[in-house]
């Protein structure tokens, strides 16, 4: 039954910040076992609509639903990594630690995790090959050993959805192709949208793209073969063209200054 | 002769009690201590502590224990200025910096209103260790144990509050009910300092230990642990100290941990300057 409900809903959403439409009119369902690549160029609502899934933004007219539920109740049956993490480097935890934080609300202890807890992070840790340095300072890592770490913290939280902003940034090329292949055998299990400017890179793995400039238009890239890979490609690259449309512009289409 | 001394020294009961205050004050300073390092709210815990000075003016006014009202007014000013800084305000800095002279001025002003006031007011804002009496221990050690209790059932919340608020939200932690959680325990902790150094020095002995032993380990338990040693040896040097040279014993805590600071850093700095350049 669960399989059959769309995992989220967006209906007629639209989000405003400051006087500048980020968000109109968002319809979209993102379906059970998904992998959904949402593509754009730079302040284009990307960061906005993965947040409003996770009911950290709340949308001024319209519903978000998350599995059936507000996305605020649903939360904890989100993984999620940020694009940027918050909390400077000079943080006193380890590696373990931090992915340890996927698991609170788990068991009861105040102060200890449960040895389930601890399995969890194992696996999450080995998921991303971080396993050999769990006892290293977090700050000490490199910006793609913490994405890593942070990956599997998201991991850590047994979702049924997993949310990524811009995964793969500081990522280099070749740990990137082991990820995505990561991110395939985890959506054999769960549903999983990412957001990336990486459109080539990540049509290869997801089955829907989602090209979304305040508004949002949904190709399914399921059977996509030579041609229709690089019509998608060229979609990025007049997107990426379109750089300046970016901003925000009034009911005729035009642009503010 | 040293041991005579000391023998002298702790035969006194005021040392005795002075030591005990030192000692409490030292594990509630080691543990709230590093969390006010780690997040950086060393100014926010500097307009609750003096947010303080108003609370201790208005009991002193009305002739109830000045403790008490210490720990009221902290505790207000720790809602306040966490309310200030959980909204976001963008002269956030400049709210805190009024908040903070507000006290003082309430404080002073009803301090100079209470007939027959003495210079008591000196030993708030400076301490004087020496006069904690029976009564003061009690309400420090009955405050170290809720500090203690909650730290524990909260450590993994105020972690991940302090690490990644944004992902705490996630997992279903209320992040403003626990931010200002601790924003009372460093209230209290505050309060409790200020019976040690008073509160213009409060701050000193608060982020100090924390930011010494910070250098030298990485996991936040044990810098508590290892800034609450830190802060006991301060404290009881600093009392020795202070008794056999006849000079006051909170500014020479203070001075003992802040030379002990920046020479640790100073020593790190070098020896990682020397170690890059051999590299």
């Amino acid at each position: 039954m669960k399989n059959k409900l769309p995992v989220v809903v967006f209906k007629d959403v639209n989000f405003k910040y400051k006087e500048v439409e980020v968000l109109k009119d968002i319809n979209i369902n993102i379906n059970f076992r998904d992998f959904l690549g949402v593509v754009g160029p730079n302040g284009c609502g990307k960061t906005t609509f993965l947040k409003m899934i996770l009911g950290l933004i709340e949308p001024d007219s319209g519903r978000v639903k998350v599995l059936g539920l507000t996305p605020k109740q649903a939360r904890k049956k989100i993984g999620y990594v940020s694009q940027y993490l918050e909390s400077d480097l000079s943080f006193p935890l380890n590696v373990i630690d931090v992915v340890l934080m996927g698991r609170i609300g788990f068991s009861y202890f105040a102060f200890k995790y449960s040895k389930r807890d601890k399995e969890m992070v194992e696996l999450a840790l080995d998921e991303v090959e971080m396993n050999n340095l769990k006892n290293r300072k977090f700050g000490n890592l490199s910006g793609g050993q913490r994405k890593r770490v942070l990956i599997a913290r998201a991991l850590a939280t047994e979702p049924e959805l997993l949310i990524m902003d811009e995964p793969t940034e500081s990522i280099d090329i070749k740990v990137r192709q082991d990820f995505y292949e990561l991110l395939k055998r985890l959506n054999e299990k769960i549903t999983i949208v990412i957001s990336s400017h990486d459109l080539g890179f990540v049509s290869s793995y997801v089955n829907h793209v989602a090209c979304l400039n305040r508004t949002i238009t949904c190709h399914p890239t399921k059977a996509l073969t030579g041609k229709m890979i690089e019509e998608l490609y060229n979609g990025s690259i007049r997107m990426v063209e379109h750089k300046t449309s970016c901003h925000p512009r009034d009911s005729n289409g035009k642009l503010y200054d | 002769m040293v041991n005579s001394m000391i023998d002298v020294f702790l035969s006194q009961d005021f040392m005795q009690k002075a030591l005990l205050a030192g000692f409490l004050a030292s594990l509630a300073c080691g543990i709230i201590g590093t969390y006010v390092v780690v997040k950086k709210i060393t100014f926010i815990s500097g307009g609750i502590a003096h947010g303080v000075l108003g609370g201790i003016g208005i009991a002193y006014y009305f002739k109830f224990n000045p403790l008490i009202g210490a720990i009221v007014a902290a505790l207000i000013s720790a809602v306040i200025i966490g309310l200030v800084s959980i909204r976001r305000y963008q002269n956030e800095d400049t709210i805190i910096g009024a908040l903070w002279a507000i006290g003082m001025a309430v404080g002073i002003l009803f301090i100079s209103m209470t007939p027959g006031y003495n210079t008591d007011l000196l030993s708030y804002l400076f301490g004087n260790i020496l006069m904690v009496t029976s009564g003061d221990l009690w309400i420090i050690s009955i405050l170290d144990l809720f500090i203690l209790a909650l730290v524990i059932g909260f450590y993994k919340h105020f972690l991940a509050v302090c690490f990644d608020e944004e992902f705490a939200r996630i997992r279903g932690i209320k992040v403003e009910f626990t931010y200002l959680l601790l924003l009372c325990l460093v209230a209290c902790t505050v309060v409790i300092l200020i019976q040690v150094v008073g509160l213009i020095l409060v701050i000193a002995l608060l982020t100090l230990p924390a930011a010494i032993t910070g250098h030298f380990v990485q996991r936040l338990w044990k810098i508590m642990i290892g800034a609450s040693i830190l802060g006991i040896i301060f404290t009881a040097s600093g009392l020795i100290v202070s008794y056999k040279l006849d000079i006051p014993s909170g500014a020479t805590i203070i001075l003992i941990s802040g030379v002990t600071y920046i020479l640790t850093s100073l020593t790190i700095y070098i020896i990682t300057k020397i170690k890059k350049s051999r590299a």
